[in-house]
């Protein structure tokens, strides 16, 4: 009887080690909304135990991500969510963050993850060029590309805020890629002008912009 | 009673197996993927002092963290705002000049700038091994 019981007890220790908050899943992937801001996440659980728990902190990897809890305090059978919050602010590509929860059930957190891709709509490489002080004010290049979407681009036009920075749109590949020219007027002061990047699409859809960069320094060439 | 102890003690041999094995997310070791940058790209402060060239440091972190303390002459630059920070970042960058990106000691935004930056076409740059809590000693 006492072996039939060391047995059991054996089978059952690391089961009851986990005993407390149950999550329906630790790992979520999410996708934002288009041109969305914010993503927010849910992570559903239960207090699966036989004790209260108490949910005691929280912590996230990232300064974009924060959780929210709709109470502190769970009764055994008691189910509530905790509601991430990631502020997307410019980041674009794959993301996966992570937030840890403390809680009175176990002493290591409960670690929940989710992951997401931000669509990038186009990339423009280099995003910035320049020019060593006193360099041949001759075109350096960059390429835009479109990257995500099926709807080819009607027109990019590019336009520079300062006026000794002009920008020259040549298109490579139809409506995907194109190669924008810029040529500074002179090479002999500091200069930063900021060249805006405007893509019409097709199909009614809205227009978007892009940053790229053209500046003067001191130094020698090395682009 | 002795019985009941032997049992106890038992019990907890596959418990403490288990988190030997498969331990708790929180303190596996973390992956170069999630936890920082590539191997070629990470230096130590003690490196970075050895180079004895002037370094632009970046902050990475989000602007009350850079607000609150920051390396000396760092610029803040990170993905909450990159379209209104880089230009600030351009400006003070001088060619051939290295860049050293720092952020909270357990993230990974270090590495996500450092990439940026370097598809913005600048090429010398690192992430600082330790992030943060090295970075301070570099306050006065």
């Amino acid at each position: 009887m006492r072996v039939l019981t060391a047995c059991l007890l054996l089978l059952a220790s690391p089961l009851t080690l986990q005993a407390g908050l149950f999550f329906e899943a630790t790992t979520l992937d999410a996708k934002p909304e288009s041109g969305a801001s914010t993503l927010t996440v849910k992570f559903p659980f239960q207090n699966r135990g036989d004790q209260k728990v108490t949910l005691l902190s929280t912590e996230s990897d990232c300064g974009c991500t924060t959780a929210t809890l709709d109470k502190q305090i769970f009764q055994p059978g008691e189910s509530g969510v905790i509601t991430v919050n990631f502020a997307i602010g410019d980041r674009v590509g794959p993301q996966e963050k992570k937030v840890r929860i403390r809680a009175s059930d176990q002493t290591e957190p409960h670690v929940l993850t989710f992951r997401t891709n931000i669509p990038m709509f186009a990339r423009v490489q280099p995003q910035f060029v320049y020019w060593a002080s006193g360099e041949a004010p001759t075109p350096k290049s960059m390429v835009f590309e479109l990257v995500d979407t099926e709807t080819p681009i009607q027109k990019l036009t590019a336009t520079s805020n300062n006026p000794a920075i002009k920008p020259e749109v040549r298109e490579l590949e139809k409506g995907r890629r194109y190669e924008i020219a810029i040529t500074p007027g002179a090479t002999e002061k500091f200069l930063l002008a900021t060249i805006q990047l405007t893509a019409q699409l097709g199909d009614g859809k809205p227009e978007r912009k892009m940053q790229a960069y053209a500046t003067i320094k001191p130094g020698p060439p090395a682009n | 009673m002795k019985g009941i102890l032997l049992i106890c003690l038992a019990a907890l041999v596959p418990a403490l197996a288990q988190r030997w094995w498969q331990p708790p997310e929180a303190f596996r070791p973390r992956s170069a993927l999630t936890d920082g940058a590539g191997a070629g790209e990470r230096v130590t402060l003690q490196t970075v002092r050895g180079w004895n060239r002037p370094v632009l440091w970046v902050d990475a972190r989000t602007r009350a963290e850079f607000e609150s303390g920051h390396v000396p002459a760092a610029t803040l630059l990170n993905e909450d705002a990159w379209e209104s920070l880089l230009p600030e970042f351009l400006g003070r960058w001088q060619p051939g000049q290295p860049v050293v990106v720092y952020c909270g000691a357990s993230c990974e935004s270090s590495r996500r700038v450092a990439l940026r930056l370097r598809l913005a076409g600048i090429q010398d740059v690192h992430v600082l091994e330790g992030g943060w809590d090295a970075a301070q000693t570099l306050r006065p």
